[in-house]
């Protein structure tokens, strides 16, 4: 089915691509693209200058930290802290701990919140929008309150101290999330989709996973790196559900990192340079789901 | 790209591109492979349970830990686990574990190590949750000085458990401090007082030749210093202390306070704040801030008053014995030394530190209560406790230990003698809330509101609290 | 899906229901417990620390989502834009929020610092646009702009990458029609992208004051619990956990979650009577 829309976006295209090719060669333009880059600039810096400053706290001394007046670069370079962090088996075993952690909450809020948005914001069925507002109301909670019962819950059930009772406890407040921030995607798809499915021959299933999905792409890509950014974030349950040190996910070791100091000496350099470090999987992560957030860009342009 | 009829019916479809799946693949790979050998490298360092043998390749640099005095007793019970708390990071970890490793190794009583958060009250609150769920697991745990009177109903009496001789070897107050309703709770590990911290080459370059015995006196000499310093280094302050609205803000207080004759806050069951020398003891403080010291000394913790000292910026500074590790390497290492803190300018004006420290007490609903008292009778002997004196710095909570010469090497402060002052545990497990009642009060008074009101109030809310 | 749907909800609302039962008793840590009806509550009314809790985390939300919101859109709105390294960009978009909340906490604290920080070290060293170094955190007002620019820093990506990526699903023709037609760039912002973005931006304003208005994290780090900056989310901490008071922080929390439910139904209706 060829809407009218795709004959309009013809005669539009047409017209617009006449007028937009002259007026790319103006000053005007050119004055416009140079104010953007220097937003882009601004931008740059609002954003990495404290990770610049975290690095340069990384590989000095933890005494330059005071140094008056503020030492810009460093002025003597180590990579002491970078060694001791890399030396504590507890450091890299709480990466790993948090990539499980991360990736297993993520496929499945995001699993379940696709289905469950799907679900919700597709189709019209009585009690339809009760449910969508007490899925939201699993995220008022402030975690300190519900910690308490959880910590009881999870020693019942014999959860705790182990992964998985991080896996369930982070899905109470990241599932409302993707379910909410999905519904919103898949409500934007204009209806003529299922409908063109549908006379095509998908079932419901196939219509989920070969149209809408696909669309939403860019949504599903956001609420992922989200969903995994909250998750890898965690403190306090991170910190109340697991004893043991090898169950340890990152914000819990890096707070307890540094050999060398005491209990009431803040190791700076150790930190900063663990933070740094496990920067790296969560970049690397959002490099990999950033493609589906492009994908949608090349969307509307082609017409048949 | 795929130019299907799917893209006719489907306006906006996303064409598949043909090199998307490629490098997403090449990536997810590299992730999985990472992954992989993390967790073989994890697994290759031999991740102990609690990590007890986590960390032995950052412990080889330090001397095997004392032999285990009791370790006849402790054998009865080879085969059996207590799990323990132990210090979670920096030197203390290593030591203890060490501690832990000889005693399994002589006595065969496995030990699990379980290592505390670094924040106190991130200990407290792990502490209080198990014990109210009423865990058996950990056996034996660390508890701060002022724990005892809010868990002490689920804490195991130690009178039963050790003679005489063994308790009395321990400063009378610190066990005053931890028996609530004549139980023993808790048996002193090891403790702190406050200090003063001086920099002997500014006090000669400003012809002063020792180290103020009044407040007043102090305040004089930081203003002159003060004055001198700042014209090279604007970020230069005359003293630095815990300002922060936090418990270390009490024991400076506190300290204060007892210095001026103004009582501790709270006397036996009375609240004794509000008489003249205790308000002209906040009063002095509050005149300090924005002369000999900087207003962000409000938010201050020990930590901050270390670094500020360390970095050469300040002259005086209080602070904890740990401190005195700026002489292994920081600015000021060699130019300083420590003395007992400045006595109030009044009648009866005496120096006064503020006591601190940790304890060791066991699980009332511990199943191995005889073997965790055995390693609890270790982790405390005079031995145990030189040990870590010497190597992580911990100050003994035994005076005959205290007065031991290599312990004394290791921790010159050592050699002044403190006139020790307890914060007000003694009303129990309201102390946490008096506590906030008065490093908030004094935090506001710090920051310019006015000392008399304050002091009224905080006296108000006090008795309202204990009522 | 039920299943899974079900049993994250048993343990969400598990704690919750312990939660509203415990608000009405006196139980404290160690102690004993008794029913006393409303008691708690009445006392919360009077709780002067409480209301100051309450004031201080809207003002902080307040603050922080209108920012983030603007910020937030001008971020997603440039990068949408096609120009060299915009890739790289969008990549350097999602560090600060990357970076551990406490860590990017302390990290501020340092740089905010008024001794050594780098930024007096701007002001007065460099720029001399002060004259003497500022402190940062002295007073309610100066900690509070100091703490949500902590934080605007760190969660204004969270809003950009939604608005982007509701921005991408836009179709472009009906953004080139609008160009054609001569609209000028700010009509064409409010008339035609505006609607596009609204479900998202939505779904984006909910999700962020309800995280500002139980923010923990980055206000303890910086202040422990001073009590002009002590949020609801510090109160509750300190009622139960340090003072032990398990019944009236249990209340406590009751209230804070009704507020927030209040936020959260305010800003459905709001968007229910604005859109069609």
């Amino acid at each position: 089915m060829k809407g009218q829309r795709i004959a309009q976006g013809r005669l539009w295209q047409r017209t617009a691509v006449q007028r937009t090719s002259t007026r790319r060669r103006t000053p005007q333009a050119r004055v416009r693209r140079a104010l953007l880059y220097l937003l882009v600039l601004g931008i740059a810096v609002f954003l990495l200058f404290p990770i610049y400053w975290a690095a340069k706290t990384a590989v000095s001394p933890d005494q330059e930290i005071y140094a008056t007046p503020a030492a810009y670069l460093p002025r003597h370079f180590t990579t002491q802290h970078l060694a001791n962090a890399l030396s504590d088996p507890r450091f890299v075993r709480s990466i790993v701990n948090s990539v499980i952690v991360g990736a297993s909450v993520t496929v499945i809020s995001v699993l379940f919140g696709a289905f469950a948005a799907y679900a919700l914001g597709r189709f019209q069925f009585r009690g339809r929008m009760s449910l969508r507002y007490v899925i939201l109301a699993m995220s008022i909670f402030p975690n300190i309150a519900i910690l308490a019962s959880l910590y009881k819950v999870l020693t019942t059930t014999h959860l705790y101290n182990t992964l998985p009772a991080l896996i369930v406890t982070y899905l109470i407040f990241i599932l409302p999330f993707t379910v909410w921030t999905l519904a919103s995607f898949f409500q934007q798809l204009p209806k003529e989709l299922e409908e063109a499915a549908y006379i095509d021959g998908a079932s419901s299933m196939q219509t989920f996973w070969r149209v809408i999905m696909p669309l939403a792409a860019p949504g599903l890509g956001a609420t992922a790196i989200l969903a995994v950014i909250a998750a890898w974030n965690e403190y306090l349950f991170a910190l109340s559900f697991e004893s043991d040190s090898s169950n340890w996910t990152v914000p819990v070791m890096i707070s307890n990192i540094g050999a060398q100091s005491s209990a009431y000496t803040i190791p700076w350099g150790d930190e900063m340079a663990a933070s740094l470090i496990v920067m790296l999987p969560v970049i690397a992560l959002v490099l990999l789901l950033q493609r589906w957030i492009v994908a949608g860009l090349t969307g509307g342009s082609v017409k048949g | 790209m795929s130019g299907t009829a799917r893209d006719d019916a489907v306006p906006g479809a996303v064409p598949a591109p043909s090199t998307g799946p490629d490098r997403r693949n090449v990536l997810r790979l590299g992730a999985v492979g990472i992954g992989l050998g993390a967790l073989l490298a994890a697994c290759g360092k031999g991740n102990g349970i609690g990590g007890s043998t986590a960390a032995s390749s950052s412990s080889s640099g330090l001397p095997a830990a004392p032999a285990v005095a009791n370790a006849a007793d402790a054998k009865k019970f080879s085969g059996s686990t207590v799990a323990t708390d132990i210090p979670g990071f920096g030197t203390e970890l290593a030591t203890t574990q060490q501690l832990a490793k000889q005693f399994e190794a002589e006595t065969g009583v496995k030990i699990k190590a379980i290592p505390l958060p670094k924040s106190t009250s991130d200990a407290y609150a792990a502490d209080q949750r198990l014990l109210a769920s009423g865990q058996s697991s950990p056996d034996v745990l660390l508890v701060d000085l002022i724990y005892p009177p809010a868990l002490a109903s689920y804490l195991l009496d130690l009178k039963g458990h050790l003679t005489e001789a063994e308790i009395a070897l321990t400063y009378p107050n610190l066990i005053a401090v931890n028996t609530i309703d004549s139980r023993l709770v808790a048996y002193p590990w090891y403790g702190g007082f406050g200090r003063l911290y001086y920099r002997t080459d500014l006090l000669q370059k400003y012809g002063y030749t020792k180290p103020p015995a009044t407040w007043t006196e102090l305040t004089t000499m930081a203003a002159k210093i003060q004055a001198g310093e700042q014209q090279a280094n604007k970020a230069f302050s005359g003293y630095v202390f815990q300002g922060n609205a936090y418990e270390g803000l009490t024991c400076n207080a506190l300290e204060w306070v007892a210095s001026y004759n103004g009582g501790t806050f709270i006397d036996g069951n009375t609240v004794s704040v509000d008489n003249p020398n205790a308000i002209a003891a906040l009063k002095l403080a509050q005149g300090w801030i924005g002369k000999i010291a900087q207003t962000s000394v409000t938010t201050f913790t020990e930590d901050e008053a270390h670094s500020a000292f360390g970095a050469g910026n300040a002259a005086f500074m209080r602070n904890w014995e740990y401190a005195q590790d700026l002489q292994k390497g920081s600015e000021v290492a060699g130019k300083f030394s420590v003395a007992p803190l400045p006595a109030g300018d009044v009648k009866g004006g005496t120096t006064a530190a503020a006591a601190g420290g940790w304890a060791v007490a066991i699980n009332k609903n511990s199943k191995n209560q005889d073997a965790a008292v055995e390693w609890l009778k270790y982790l405390t002997s005079p031995a145990a406790q030189a040990y870590r004196a010497v190597n992580s710095s911990d100050v003994p909570a035994q005076p005959g230990v205290a007065a031991m010469s290599e312990v004394q090497a290791a921790l010159p402060a050592l050699k002044e003698q403190v006139i020790p002052f307890a914060r007000p545990t003694q009303i129990g497990a309201k102390y946490n809330e008096a506590s906030t009642v008065i490093f908030q009060a004094v935090n506001a008074m710090l920051r310019g509101s006015p000392v008399e009101a304050g002091v009224k109030k905080m006296a108000a809310d006090l008795r309202e609290l204990i009522a | 899906m039920a299943p899974t749907l079900v049993v994250v909800a048993v343990v969400a609302f598990y704690p919750a229901a312990t939660t509203v039962y415990q608000s009405f008793t006196n139980d404290t840590f160690g102690g004993t417990s008794a029913w006393v009806g409303l008691e708690n509550y009445s006392a919360l009314i009077h709780d002067t620390a409480f209301w100051a809790a309450v004031w201080i985390t809207i003002e902080f939300t307040v603050i922080t989502v209108a920012i983030e919101t603007a910020l937030g859109m001008i971020l997603a709105l440039t990068l949408h834009k096609s120009f060299a390294g915009r890739g790289a960009m969008r990549a350097m978009l999602l560090v600060p929020f990357a970076i551990i909340n406490v860590v990017s906490a302390s990290i501020w604290k340092l740089m905010l610092n008024q001794s050594y920080g780098v930024f007096n070290d701007l002001l007065v060293g460099k720029l001399h646009l002060a004259s003497a170094p500022i402190d940062f955190f002295g007073s309610r007002g100066t900690a509070l702009l100091s703490v949500s620019a902590i934080d605007i820093w760190k969660t204004t990506p969270f809003m950009a990458l939604l608005l982007l990526a509701a921005l991408q699903t836009i179709p472009t023709d009906i953004q080139e029609a609008a160009q054609v037609d001569g609209a000028g760039a700010i009509r064409r912002f409010f008339v035609i992208t505006l609607p596009y973005l609204r479900p998202a931006l939505l779904v984006a304003l909910v999700f962020r004051s309800l995280d500002a208005l139980r923010v923990f994290d980055v206000f303890y780090v910086l202040f422990g619990a001073r009590a002009d900056t002590t949020t609801m989310s510090i109160y509750i901490e300190q009622n139960i956990v340090d003072f032990g008071k398990v019944g009236y922080g249990s209340a406590i929390s009751v209230l804070t979650m009704l507020l927030i439910a209040v936020f959260v139904i305010l800003y459905v209706g709001l968007n229910a009577r604005t859109s069609r």
